[in-house]
């Protein structure tokens, strides 16, 4: 088991700052966030998703509070 | 076989009776008559050592010293060589001195080296006697011919030197159950438990024993006498573990629903785990199929990708806490469980 942790958070480490670096040389290279988002809610409706879990988020908290 | 080296804490810890105590509980692989003869031998050579520190120095250790018997018995040819010799003995032939036991001549070999190291007393040289008076001898009557002491004797000859020493040994000290018991009903000799070997005598034990067996078929008893400090070993005191009923009820009448409680109270982040992982893993799928088919811009593109790394990254990282929380928190709680209840309910009881 302690081996798996330390391959575990080694590969993902490593992946976290590839992507990281993905990110970074995406945003120093001119992406645009609002073209992203609205391909990616134009293929997966991810608008639509976000603002059910917004909603009911906002209804626990109401509830909970 | 002259000894390469010399192992001084093995040699400073033992002395005569130690040594053939210990060579006889090695040697039970020969037969009776034959380790009693070996071990008289070895107790002559001691008496006539100088210094017995030296000898045993030269001897290295009782291991060798069995390895150099084992290398040179054979049970089966021996037993057809006894029998040889007592149909000579019975009038059918002559015993011939190149019948002599191998064990025996390979120890006057041994005693021959030592010798020569200087390390028995120096032999009495007789004086030296005139031809004429040898002469006289021949007409004068015939002379009760006393025995010669055994210390005088040549050390070649070392089957008619050896012999009176045999004796003087079988008349103080037998063998019962592969210890060296004095006969005159005094204290025993010291038996004491053989020290765990060291690995380079473990080795000397093992190697020349395999280059023995190559040659000579040596009897099956061998392989036993080479595993008897192991076997002591094991002779531990024995305890048995017996449980205490009444609290192992008590405790199994807790553990159980607290155990449950527990489990129960592990499942809830582990199933936490598994629903976050199965969501992380299928949104860094999606991203990546998103990302390889509807952007066209490369910095969009390289955004979409680092994403999907990252969060296929954080899916990855929670199948593997789901993974640990069911391989080991779970089972290690009922594992501990056990633990504590054979820790407390049970107890080590030397067995009568």
């Amino acid at each position: 088991m302690k081996s798996g942790w330390k391959i575990i958070l080694i590969v993902v480490v490593i992946a976290l700052l590839l992507g990281a670096v993905c990110i970074g040389v995406g945003a120093m290279t001119g992406a645009d966030y609002s073209r992203i988002w609205a391909t990616l809610d134009s293929r997966y409706h991810v608008d639509m998703y976000y603002q059910y879990f917004t909603e009911v988020w906002n209804m626990l908290v109401t509830e909970l509070a | 076989m002259q000894p390469s080296g010399s192992h001084p804490t093995e040699v400073k810890a033992i002395n005569k009776q130690k040594f053939l105590a210990e060579l006889g509980r090695l040697l039970t692989f020969m037969y009776e008559e034959d380790r009693q003869t070996a071990l008289a031998m070895y107790s002559k050579m001691f008496d006539d050592a100088v210094e017995e520190q030296m000898l045993l120095q030269f001897l290295v250790s009782p291991t060798r010293q069995a390895v150099v018997l084992a290398r040179s018995y054979d049970a089966k040819e021996r037993k057809l060589q006894v029998h040889t010799q007592s149909r000579a003995e019975d009038g059918y032939g002559d015993v011939a001195e190149g019948e002599l036991p191998p064990f025996i001549l390979s120890i006057s070999d041994l005693q021959q080296e030592a010798a020569a190291q200087g390390i028995f007393e120096p032999v009495e040289v007789p004086p030296q006697v005139d031809e004429n008076q040898f002469s006289l001898f021949d007409e004068a009557a015939p002379v009760e011919e006393a025995p010669l002491p055994v210390e005088d004797a040549p050390v070649s000859d070392s089957v008619s030197e050896f012999a009176d020493a045999v004796d003087a040994f079988l008349a103080d000290f037998a063998i019962a159950d592969g210890e060296l018991v004095s006969k005159s009903g005094g204290a025993p000799a010291p038996a004491e438990e053989p020290e765990s070997l060291p690995a380079e005598e473990a080795e000397a034990v093992d190697a020349p024993v395999s280059e023995a067996e190559d040659v000579l078929p040596v009897p099956v008893e061998e392989a036993a006498v080479m595993e008897l400090p192991e076997e002591e070993e094991e002779q531990a005191p024995a305890t048995q573990r017996k449980a205490n009923v009444f609290l192992l009820i008590l405790y199994v009448i807790f553990a159980i629903p607290l155990g449950l409680l527990g489990i129960a109270a592990l499942l809830v982040p582990t199933l936490l785990s598994l629903s976050l992982a199965i969501c992380f893993v299928s949104a860094g799928v999606l991203v990546l199929t998103a990302a390889f088919g509807g952007f066209a811009i490369f910095a969009d593109l390289m955004v979409i990708l680092g994403l999907a790394i990252i969060l296929l990254a954080l899916g990855l990282l929670l199948t593997w806490l789901f993974i640990w929380f069911i391989g080991g928190a779970i089972v290690g709680l009922i594992r501990g469980l056990c633990h504590l209840g054979g820790k407390w309910c049970y107890k080590e009881v030397p067995v009568q």
